[in-house]
């Protein structure tokens, strides 16, 4: 490490006029204090004292002054967090004190998708290694440290490290399980992990990785390490919104956005009564993580003839995704994927007390029912249904996007036990924009870069979540920037999705599998929010029947919305 | 205001006397000489100090009487007012003339003559 006088000391070249002088004036102050200096010295320019001793020492204490300044800025943590630093040495020594040190791999967090053959328990020792590329060595990432317990389809979770099994065909079960690790050259989504040979896993037919784990890159410098320094001080907890936030963030790198809403916030509906009228200690955190991918279930309903005296002939049955189901793109029979079919999706709450309705939307706690109308052509069924011991049924293919994420950190937050909060993780209400057209002028002999104008406009409308705003100005830059002069209208048809579901259940009401005569008139049907203009899509709805029996709890703000562009859904329409 | 007494040879330097001292006006005057003949801008810490009547004369810008009496009046008066603006106690000067005595190129003889604001007078005043 350097001497003080080495990192800090400029060169007299660098000091400045005005720092000498003011150091000067107050050597000159000093010697005028005739207590502390004896006879008044004439130390005016050109005098031998003002020259030959006052000069040399104002210059020296100008200097001193400067290397003080440099000193106090290096234990600045925010200055060197904005990239000041004049000694790293001593300041890396520093922020090591504060809990900052250097990183020598960039742990990544991805999700694999275990598959079985069987439906039964399976325990995977806490210490198992995925190992993926031959190198890149991943364990589970799990709340607690101990054993990944694996049920059976239907039981519930009651453990922090506890997964439960998802049926994705007639003889595959699958769970989403977090890994953490490190990656020098990226594991690519379908990547098959090799597991510890000593680990006993016979009904294990597959295990690959959800999405692409991308590889970080360590960010040792010492401004870098100061962030972290302060990130840690700031994220040491639950205690505020900005915590949990950076809490989350650097707990699983992989979030590409983070909210949190808290008592009194527009977004927030499950704090809305006590009995003294105070909002309860409740915080909603919203991730989106990078690991959101599209998957394909097969899901078997039973088809349902009659219930009671009541002709049904629908097919009905619960229908549990892997992680957390974010948007329903298609849902079609398994022996006619071409036979698409417009479900009807019926959400509960499995803990009714803390997030009833649709607050628990887009959570752990909600709980799906799938009900599918028998296409008829006339009176001739167009589904083949299969009847064995266990019933009659069919098998339907649902393609959906899910955050596998939120399982996960619902888990670490439950873990982490947060004193006197309920903390529940959801995944944001999704806007979804199924249309966006731009009418545009350009210039002849320009050439318009449709492809350009896609590529950002898509990435810009499919990262957006809070803090950020979708701003048309920003989407007009983009598109002026591909090539054209004017922008004419934008065409917008979108919907704002306070659930997957269609309808909402409330405590204690029948679900459609039970009886769905009665759950499609006692159910709460979630509103239809359609939006048609662009400077809408930053939309705020709050539930206009609170209060009332008619309530469903739904809530969308500014903290709480992701965009989401569905394929095929941009146009650029050149204006003649 | 007490300072330490120099002595000025001329071209050939200067000497320090750390025994004596000076005081009052005399102070006063021995700063304005070694303003008068420091060349402006030599000085970091006072970057507005000193005079350019020795590059004048070292660049051989001195050419004639009249040049030289118009140079030596404006080193009087940046030098008075200098000088007098870094005093914040004693005596001031009222007055400074410097006034071509020799002018024999490329010889250059100066007479000062410093008049403080209690009208002591340090020098003869040539009359022409």
């Amino acid at each position: 490490m350097k001497t003080l006088l080495e990192a800090y000391l400029p060169t007299p070249g660098d000091l400045t006029t005005a720092e000498m002088q003011s150091a000067r004036g107050t050597l000159e102050m000093w010697l005028r204090d005739t207590a502390l200096a004896g006879p008044l010295q004439d130390t005016r320019p050109g005098s031998p004292f003002g020259m030959w001793v006052l000069d040399p020492f104002a210059q020296l204490c100008a200097g001193m002054q400067n290397a003080t300044g440099k000193l106090r800025d290096d234990l600045n943590v925010a200055g060197v967090a904005n990239g000041v630093v004049w000694d790293c040495d001593f300041v890396e020594a520093w922020l090591a004190g504060l809990g900052a040190v250097r990183q020598e791999s960039l742990d990544v967090v991805g999700y694999v998708r275990l598959e079985f053959s069987a439906n039964q328990a399976v325990i995977i020792p806490g210490g198992t290694r995925f190992v993926f590329n031959t190198a890149d060595v991943f364990l589970p990432f799990t709340a607690e440290l101990g054993p990944v317990v694996i049920r059976p389809v239907g039981l519930p979770v009651t453990g922090p490290n506890m997964y439960v099994l998802t049926p994705v065909s007639a003889s595959t079960y699958a769970v989403v399980l977090p890994l953490k690790g490190y990656t020098t050259q990226g594991v690519p989504a379908g990547s098959e992990a090799k597991i510890d040979p000593t680990v006993a896993l016979p009904t294990l037919v597959r295990a690959a990785a959800v999405t692409t784990f991308a590889n970080g890159r360590v960010n040792n410098s010492v401004p870098a390490m100061a962030r972290r320094s302060m990130e840690t001080l700031f994220a040491s907890g639950f205690a505020s919104r900005g915590g949990v936030v950076r809490h989350l963030k650097q707990t699983f790198p992989d979030l590409t956005g983070v909210a949190a809403t808290v008592s009194g916030d527009v977004e927030m509906t499950r704090s809305a009564a006590t009995a003294l009228g105070v909002g309860s200690r409740t915080v909603d955190v919203y991730t989106r993580s990078s690991a959101r991918t599209v998957v394909t279930q097969t899901v078997r309903l039973e088809y349902v003839v009659s219930q009671g005296n009541t002709a049904v002939r629908k097919f009905i049955g619960t229908w549990q995704p892997l992680g957390v189901a974010t948007r329903v793109d298609g849902v079609s029979w398994a022996g006619n994927t071409s036979l698409r079919l417009k479900p009807t999706i019926f959400s509960s709450s499995l803990a009714p007390a803390r997030a009833p309705l649709l607050s628990c939307a887009y959570s752990t706690l909600e709980k799906m029912e799938m009900v599918i109308d028998m296409p008829m052509n006339g009176n001739l069924p167009l589904i083949t249904t299969t009847q064995d011991d266990s019933g009659v049924y069919a098998w339907f293919t649902v393609t959906y996007e899910t955050d596998p994420s939120i399982p996960t950190m619902q888990a670490f937050v439950d873990a982490e036990g947060v004193a006197g909060m309920d903390v529940l993780v959801r995944a944001p209400m999704q806007l979804v924009i199924s249309r966006m057209v731009f009418h545009y002028d350009k210039e002849p002999g320009v050439l318009f870069n449709t492809e350009q104008a896609l590529a950002d406009v898509s990435s810009y409308l499919g990262g957006l979540f809070a803090p950020d705003r979708l701003n048309p100005a920003d989407l007009n830059d983009i598109v002026y920037a591909a090539g054209a002069s004017r922008i004419n209208s934008v065409e917008v048809q979108a919907d704002l999705r306070l659930s997957c579901a269609q309808y909402a259940v409330e405590a204690g009401g029948a679900m459609p599998s039970v009886n769905y005569r009665v759950a499609i008139l006692t159910a709460i049907q979630v509103p239809q929010i359609t939006l048609n203009d662009i400077l809408a899509l930053n939309p705020v709805y709050t539930d206009p029947n609170a209060g009332t029996p008619a309530q469903h709890m739904g809530a969308a703000g500014r903290r709480n919305v992701a965009c989401a562009l569905l394929p095929s859904a941009l146009m650029f329409h050149h204006d003649l | 205001m007490n300072g330490i007494r120099m002595i000025f040879h001329g071209m050939t330097g200067w000497d320090l006397l750390p025994d004596e001292e000076v005081s009052g006006f005399e102070s006063t005057v021995q700063c304005a000489l070694v303003n008068m003949a420091m060349q402006r801008g030599s000085s970091r810490m006072h970057p507005e100090a000193g005079t350019d009547l020795l590059a004048q004369g070292v660049y051989g810008l001195l050419t004639d009487l009249n040049t030289t009496k118009h140079a030596a009046n404006f080193a009087a008066a940046e030098t008075r007012e200098f000088i007098n603006g870094n005093t914040a106690s004693g005596p001031k000067m009222s007055n400074l003339f410097l006034q071509p005595s020799v002018f024999a190129p490329p010889r250059l003889e100066l007479n000062a003559v410093f008049i403080s604001d209690s009208q002591e007078q340090i020098g003869i005043l040539l009359t022409s």
